[in-house]
């Protein structure tokens, strides 16, 4: 039993130092340790489902093992910043002032167009639009654009405020009040009775009722209704 | 805080679950391959009565923990264990002595590399 343990925590650390070997290109959404414990959990559970000659210990222990290992990981990484660089690595800044910081690259075996890759996918295709771009440890790109290129907002365009700070939520759906929001809203099924017979409906010949918190209403009436 | 707990509760837990599989396991072979010596050795001096209960001992301590090592090892390692050591005391006796020793060398290299399968880390 030692020993499958001792496999475990082997095996997690040679995938772990692998993952982190192999670097953020090989890296999806998830922390390197992340997606070590993802990797061999997946594997692991499957193992006694399909091989029944083996014991569910072989399966159950080690999947433990690893969700421990990787809870005291990620405790670890959350207390100490050095240990964070370890197990997780750092962000590494790739345009710095619109320009491409090349040993970078280099060191992330990242090529060129593997970049204008990452950025077409941020909606980026002019290499002048960006200010600043970091390779998160995660192997995402984070981008900032240029004050030129960035999009102006409502604040900058000088817009009022909408009355609603919420999205609007059904209120009736398919002929059905939803007690949830209609509480949320503090409106009564009188209240959303009277807002379908104003355009018209019965509660039951309507499809949807959306209402936000500034009482704007949208209604869908049903098709076909006798 | 009350994750890293139960991180540390678990590997705790398996910590001693490991231990007392490993304590288990040790006793239960060793008992095994003593008892399949010593019906070697009757066997060798022409002692069947006590060959044939020595073999019936190493069958009725792996019949006894067949259910917790099964837990632990490979269920077909554990079972075809079984099976030999259940056919043992079959041939103890002067006429079948050949195949008393073969069967008992077989039974204990058995035992031996369940023993190996369990204890070796590579």
């Amino acid at each position: 039993m030692w020993i499958l343990l001792l496999r475990t925590v082997i095996t997690y650390g040679v995938i772990m130092f692998t993952m982190r070997l192999m670097g953020k290109k090989q890296l999806g959404q998830l922390q390197p340790s992340e997606l070590v414990s993802t990797i061999l959990i997946s594997n692991l559970a499957s193992i006694s489902i399909e091989s029944p000659e083996l014991p569910i210990t072989g399966s159950i222990v080690p999947v433990l093992c690893i969700v421990a290992l990787e809870i005291l990981i990620s405790a670890l990484s959350f207390r100490s910043p050095r240990a964070a660089g370890w197990i997780s690595g750092h962000p590494r800044v790739i345009i710095r002032r619109g320009k491409i910081d090349q040993q970078t690259l280099r060191d992330l075996r990242f090529s060129v167009d593997d970049l204008m890759e990452a950025l077409r996918g941020k909606d980026i295709f002019e290499l002048s639009e960006v200010a600043f771009a970091m390779i998160e440890t995660n192997g995402t790109i984070s981008v900032c654009r240029t004050f030129e290129s960035s999009t102006p907002s409502n604040r900058a365009f000088g817009f009022d405020r909408p009355q609603a700070s919420q999205p609007s939520l059904p209120i009736i759906t398919d002929g059905s009040y939803v007690s949830v929001n209609l509480k949320a809203f503090g409106v009564t099924q009188e209240w959303a009775k009277g807002v379908c017979a104003a355009h018209g409906y019965t509660v039951a010949q309507t499809l949807l009722l959306l209402c936000n918190d500034a009482h704007e209403t949208l209604l869908i009436p049903k098709e076909n209704v006798s | 805080m009350k994750r890293i707990r139960c991180a540390v509760l678990i590997l705790v837990l398996l910590g001693l679950l490991a231990v007392a599989a490993q304590i288990h396991i040790d006793t239960v072979t060793h008992n095994i391959i003593a008892a399949l010596d010593q019906a070697h050795i009757c066997a060798v001096r022409n002692d069947w009565e006590h060959a044939r209960s020595f073999a019936l001992h190493a069958c009725s301590i792996m019949e006894d923990n067949r259910h917790i090592m099964e837990f632990f090892i490979k269920r077909e390692t554990v079972a075809s264990l079984a099976l030999n050591l259940k056919g043992l005391s079959v041939y103890a006796q002067a006429p079948s002595a050949p195949d008393f020793i073969f069967e008992l060398t077989r039974a204990k290299q058995e035992t031996e590399t369940l023993r190996h399968f369990f204890f070796s880390v590579f």
